[in-house]
C-alpha cells in the first residue's frame, strides 16, 4: 500500500470523507517515477575560473569584416556549416556532433584548434595519411572521423564554403607558420598512470551535468545542446579525440564549458581515458581485425583502441542506427 | 458485533468499512497512475485551453477560499496578510468544519481526476488559494496561468521542469537561494505542496504572454550576440550552448529563458554576482555573472524576454 493509511484514517474520522478528496490529500508519488533530478553539486560555487591568461599572437577579423560579395557568401555559409554541420551538410554528416563542438567559438578560440591557425598550417606532411595533405583534404578527415561521415569530392561547396571562411579567420596570419594557440595545448604528463575509475568519478563530477550521466548528450526541443561523448552518435574509433592525449589537452583547456583550466592534469588524464575507453562507431579503415587495425592505426598507449578494458575488448563499433539523410 | 467504539458513522455505513472502500480506491488509481502521468499533455490541455473548466475551477475556488480567512486570493491581496497564522483556532475550527466542503468539492473534482494527476492537482489547489499553513496563492505574483509580471519581475513559471521549480522552491526554503518575498512563503510549503507546486506549474502549457516591456535595438544586437556567441575574450560562452539554441531550456538544470521577464533576468543574474542566489550546480552562473557588466546583464536579459516562450513546433526532448 503507497499510501498512508493513518492520513486516510484521520479524514474519516472527521466525517467527510469523499474519495477524491483522499486521493488528493494522500497522493504520493509512485515509486516507479524516476526521482526528480538534484544537481551533480550544489555545494557553495567555487571561485569563477580565469581563462588562461596567454595573449593569442594573433587575432582573426570580427565577423562584420566578412565582405557583402560572392566571396562573403560562401565565408558565411561556411560558418553555418561549422556551427550547424549535421543540417547544413547532411550528406556528409553521420553523427548529432558540429565542428564547432570541438572547435570553440565558431573555430576562433585559440587553444581550442583554432581555424586561423590551421589554415596557415596547410599544405603539410601527415603521419596519419602517410603524405603530404592540402587543407581541403584536412577537411574531408574531419567529415570521415569525427563527423562519422564521409568525405565532401574535391571541389564540393562544403568544402570551398569551410575553407573560405578559415581563409578570412586567417588573414593576415604567417603562411607556414606555427602560431601559438594551435591545436590544443600539450597536457603534462600525468603524475599517476590513467586511471578508468578515477576518470569515471570527475566524469561524474564534472561532465554528467551537461553531458549525461550515460554521456549522450542532451537536446533542447530536437536541438542537440551537449554532445554525446561516445556511442553511435559520437565521433568514430578514427577521430583525433580518440587519442586521449588529444582529449585531456582539450578537456583542461576548455572543460567544464566557462571553467576551462579548472582539472588538475591528473584529473584531465583520467577522464579523457575514461571517455576514450566507450565504444563508439568503427574505425573507416577497418578491414576485419580489430588487432590489426590497432597494430595499423592504432598503436599508442594513448590510444584504447583494441584494448580490454573492465572485461571489454574496445573497438567492435558501435554504428548510427539512422544513416545521415540523403539531400 | 457492536462497533468498536461511537466513532462517527459515515451516511451510516461502519468507519471499517468506509476505509477498506477508500482504500480501495486508492489502489485503482495507483494501478492507473502511469496512464494518468502518460496523458500530462491531454490534461493540461483540457485545463488551459477550457474555458469552462477554468471558470469552474476559480469560482469554485473562490467560493471555497471565502470562508478561508486566511487564504490569500488575487481579488483579495489587499486584504490580506501572507502570514496567515494569526486565525489561530478559530480559523483552525473554521478550516475544519469547511474541511468538508471543500472535500466536497474534491468529489466534484473528482471526475476531472481522469485526466489530472493528483499532486499537480494539489499543486493547482495552493497555486490559486494558497494553503492552511498561511501560504498565498502564487497567482497573486505569478499570474493566473503561471504566465508572471514581466514589468514586476515576477517571473513565468509555466512550463518550467518541474525538477527545476522544485529545486528552488526547496533553495528558497534553505536560503540558498535568497529573496525576501519567496523565503517566507517556502517555510509556509510542506515538502509535498513544494512537489506539488512544482509538478502543476510543470505542466501548464507555456503561453507568450503581451506585458513584455518593449526592446531596444541596441541591446538586442549586443544581447543576442552574448546569447548566441558568448564573448571569449572574457572566457564567457553563448548563453544558448547551456540554455539552448531558443532558450528553451535543457533538462532539470538549464531552464527555460526565453520569453522570461527581463526584470527578472538582471535580478537573477545580480544575485548569481552577489551571490545571493547559489544554488547553480558546479558554480556555473556565479562563474558567468562575474565577467559580466552591467551592460551585458541588461543587454542579455532584454533579448530573452524578446524571445519566443512558446515556439509553434515543440518536438522531442531526447537526443
Amino acid at each position: 500500500m503507497k499510501n498512508s493509511p493513518t492520513i486516510s484514517a484521520i479524514v474519516l474520522v472527521l466525517g467527510l470523507a469523499p474519495a477524491a478528496a483522499v486521493l488528493v490529500a494522500c497522493d504520493q508519488r509512485p515509486t516507479a517515477q524516476p526521482p526528480l533530478a538534484q544537481p551533480a553539486s550544489a555545494s557553495v560555487p567555487a571561485s569563477p575560473p580565469q581563462p588562461l591568461a596567454v595573449a593569442p599572437a594573433f587575432m582573426p577579423p570580427p565577423d562584420s569584416a566578412i565582405p557583402d560579395n560572392e566571396f562573403g557568401k560562401q565565408v558565411k555559409l561556411g560558418q553555418r556549416i561549422f556551427n550547424n554541420t549535421s543540417q547544413e551538410a547532411p550528406k556528409f554528416v553521420g553523427n548529432t556532433l558540429r565542428c564547432a563542438s570541438c572547435h570553440l567559438d565558431s573555430g576562433r578560440l585559440a587553444n581550442s584548434a583554432p581555424l586561423w591557425a590551421a589554415y596557415v598550417a596547410y599544405p603539410a606532411y601527415r603521419s596519419k595519411t602517410g603524405r603530404v595533405s592540402t587543407f581541403s583534404e584536412r577537411l574531408q578527415g574531419c567529415f570521415v572521423y569525427s563527423m562519422n561521415g564521409k568525405a565532401p569530392p574535391a571541389g564540393d561547396e562544403v568544402l570551398v564554403a569551410l575553407e573560405s571562411y578559415a581563409f578570412f579567420l586567417a588573414k593576415g596570419a604567417p603562411v607556414g607558420a606555427s602560431l601559438p594557440g594551435r591545436g590544443y595545448p600539450a597536457p603534462e604528463d600525468p603524475p599517476l598512470a590513467m586511471d578508468f575509475a578515477r576518470g569515471e568519478i570527475v566524469f561524474q563530477q564534472k561532465c554528467a551535468l551537461c553531458h549525461g550521466a550515460d554521456g549522450q548528450g542532451q537536446s533542447s526541443h530536437g536541438a542537440v545542446v551537449f554532445p554525446p561523448l561516445w556511442g553511435p552518435q559520437s565521433f568514430n574509433w578514427g577521430a583525433g579525440m580518440g587519442s586521449i592525449k588529444n582529449a585531456a589537452a582539450f578537456i583542461q583547456g576548455n572543460m567544464p564549458l566557462s571553467q576551462g583550466n579548472t582539472l588538475t592534469d591528473q584529473e584531465a588524464w583520467d577522464v579523457a581515458m575514461f571517455m576514450d575507453s566507450h565504444e563508439r562507431p568503427q574505425d573507416p579503415r577497418f578491414q576485419g581485425s580489430i588487432a590489426v587495425t590497432r597494430q595499423k592505426h592504432h598503436d599508442s598507449p594513448e590510444d584504447m583502441y583494441g584494448r580490454t578494458v573492465n572485461g571489454q575488448l574496445l573497438g567492435k563499433g558501435v554504428g548510427p542506427e539512422v544513416k545521415p539523410r540523403e539531400r | 458485533m457492536p462497533p468498536p467504539c461511537a466513532l462517527p458513522r459515515w451516511h451510516g455505513h461502519h468507519p471499517v468499512l468506509v476505509l477498506w472502500f477508500l482504500l480501495c480506491v486508492n489502489a485503482q488509481t495507483n494501478r492507473f497512475r502511469p496512464w494518468l502521468n502518460e496523458n500530462e499533455g491531454v490534461r493540461t490541455k483540457l485545463l488551459t485551453e477550457n474555458p469552462k473548466m477554468i471558470q469552474l475551477q476559480h469560482r469554485r475556488v473562490m467560493a471555497w477560499s471565502q470562508r478561508m480567512p486566511n487564504l490569500c486570493l488575487p481579488s483579495a491581496a489587499d486584504n490580506c496578510t501572507t502570514g496567515g497564522r494569526q486565525g489561530g483556532r478559530l480559523a483552525k475550527s473554521i478550516r475544519i468544519s469547511l474541511a468538508g466542503r471543500a472535500a466536497g468539492a474534491a468529489l466534484f473534482t473528482g471526475l476531472s481526476l481522469t485526466v489530472l494527476p493528483a499532486l499537480a492537482q494539489t499543486g493547482e489547489k495552493i497555486a490559486k488559494a494558497g494553503n492552511a499553513a498561511g501560504a498565498p496563492a502564487c497567482v497573486t505574483c505569478h499570474g493566473a496561468s503561471g504566465q508572471g509580471q514581466p514589468a514586476a519581475g515576477f517571473p513565468r513559471l509555466a512550463g518550467l521542469n518541474a525538477a527545476y521549480l522544485l529545486r528552488q522552491l526547496q533553495s528558497f526554503h534553505d536560503a540558498t537561494r535568497v529573496n525576501p518575498i519567496m523565503a517566507p512563503v517556502a517555510q509556509q510549503l510542506s515538502a509535498t505542496d513544494r512537489q506539488a507546486l512544482a509538478e502543476y506549474y510543470g505542466g501548464l502549457a507555456v503561453t507568450n504572454h503581451d506585458g513584455q516591456p518593449p526592446a531596444d535595438a541596441k541591446s538586442l544586437v549586443t544581447g543576442e550576440a552574448l546569447a548566441q556567441r558568448g564573448d571569449w575574450n572574457k572566457g564567457v560562452p553563448a548563453c544558448a550552448q547551456c540554455h539552448g539554441p531558443q532558450g528553451l531550456g535543457v533538462g532539470a538544470t538549464f531552464p527555460q529563458i526565453a520569453g522570461q521577464s527581463p526584470a527578472y533576468i538582471v535580478t537573477q543574474l545580480q544575485a548569481w554576482q552577489t551571490g545571493t542566489r547559489k544554488n547553480d550546480p558546479m558554480g556555473l552562473m556565479h562563474g558567468i555573472a562575474l565577467k559580466l557588466s552591467a551592460t551585458d546583464i541588461g543587454a542579455v536579459a532584454v533579448y530573452y524576454g524578446s524571445l519566443d516562450a512558446a515556439p509553434s513546433t515543440k518536438r522531442s526532448v531526447k537526443p
